[in-house]
């Protein structure tokens, strides 16, 4: 199974400075296929192939980009944890210094994870190795505020459904994920930044970084150029 | 007048960032690398200490920050960070290992002395 990469970055809202691209995986040739082969390789218990896959993909752009520019965020799922989670560890800490502290790891939940003592270990370590960690789609799969205090990752993604909440008041779960994400120093970054309205929003309720299609949609290369946004 | 620790691999850096801290009346010891700069630390107790994060040989700068704020002699000094890697992340990294500020390589006078007076009491 052979996948391509694509780009999505990850800006400041209040001035579009980037932050870090998060790495994604695409079907070559088949542009809106990832969703089907997230779900298709989960449901297969293959989706390890894909998150090694991407870490080599991340480990190769990180090594050409010699102007050091570049910092990515890719994903591992769950199930990736569940079944070969010591090993994947091991690819990471293997890379070089200067490649590993250029990446984040977004442990992304759509499973439950089998061993809670791993994960802790998991954590830790990646840490020490100057390998940020990050809790991925907060509102919509297993984690809760909970798991942002027991990992205390370096950031907390918070789902779309959530974000476009926003847009209707106050919303209860995102205070709490509000609260648990400050009170570990975790930056927390809006998904689905899709309409200009949501982002005066966004920065009112303390959350100062976002993605999503509004922003840039992911490319095939990195390559973003900040722009203004507009209400209107 | 503060007494005041810059651990850095790069002589020219190392230097040009002595100079601006003696040249405004500091005491300035050096280390070239993360161990010597978290034993200086440890033995000369400095007001304040300017940590390189890119040294090759040995722990690099967020080891050595981490170290220093595992040790209860040393986990009260402030840092500031002083690099070559100035993305966003890397600041939001630094900051979250221990440090105080993180200044990108090449500095300027105003903004260390600046954090001089700011971090050293």
């Amino acid at each position: 199974m052979k996948i391509s990469v694509a780009f999505q970055p990850v800006v400041r809202l209040d001035n579009q400075a980037l932050l870090h691209y998060e790495m994604l995986a695409r079907v070559p040739g088949h542009p809106q296929a990832h969703r089907e082969l997230i779900r298709h390789t989960e449901a297969a218990g293959i989706i390890y192939l894909i998150d090694q896959q991407i870490l080599r993909h991340a480990h190769r752009t990180l090594r050409e980009d010699t102007r050091d520019q570049l910092r990515l965020a890719i994903n591992v799922s769950a199930d990736t944890l569940n079944r070969i989670g010591p090993a994947y560890l091991a690819q990471v800490l293997a890379l070089p210094w200067a490649i590993r502290s250029r990446m984040m790891i977004e442990i992304t939940e759509t499973a439950p994870l089998r061993d809670l003592a791993f994960i802790d270990h998991f954590v830790v370590a990646l840490e020490q190795a100057d390998v940020a960690v990050g809790l991925d789609d907060l509102g919509a799969g297993h984690f809760t505020p909970r798991e942002i205090r027991r990992w205390r990752p370096t950031m907390v993604k918070i789902d779309g459904g959530l974000i476009e909440d926003l847009l209707y008041g106050p919303n209860r779960e995102l205070e709490a994920i509000k609260e648990a994400a400050n009170d570990c120093q975790a930056t927390l970054i809006a998904e689905y930044v899709d309409v200009a309205e949501k982002i005066p929003l966004l920065l009112a309720a303390g959350i100062d970084y976002g993605q999503g299609n509004l922003i840039a949609p992911a490319q095939s290369q990195p390559a973003y150029q900040p722009k203004e946004f507009s209400n209107g | 007048m503060a007494n005041i620790l810059c651990v850095d691999d790069s002589p020219t850096d190392l230097h040009y960032l002595v100079q601006i801290l003696t040249n405004a009346g500091h005491q300035v010891i050096t280390a070239t690398n993360a161990k010597e700069g978290i034993d200086a630390a440890l033995s000369k107790k400095p007001a304040l200490i300017f940590q390189d994060i890119v040294m090759p040989e040995g722990d690099n700068g967020f080891q050595a920050i981490r170290k220093l704020r595992q040790n209860e002699a040393s986990k009260d000094i402030p840092i500031v960070i002083v690099s070559t890697k100035g993305q966003e992340t890397d600041k939001i990294w630094g900051m979250r290992q221990g440090a105080a500020r993180y200044l990108v390589k090449p500095v300027k006078a105003d903004e260390v002395l600046a954090a001089v007076n700011e971090l050293v009491a």
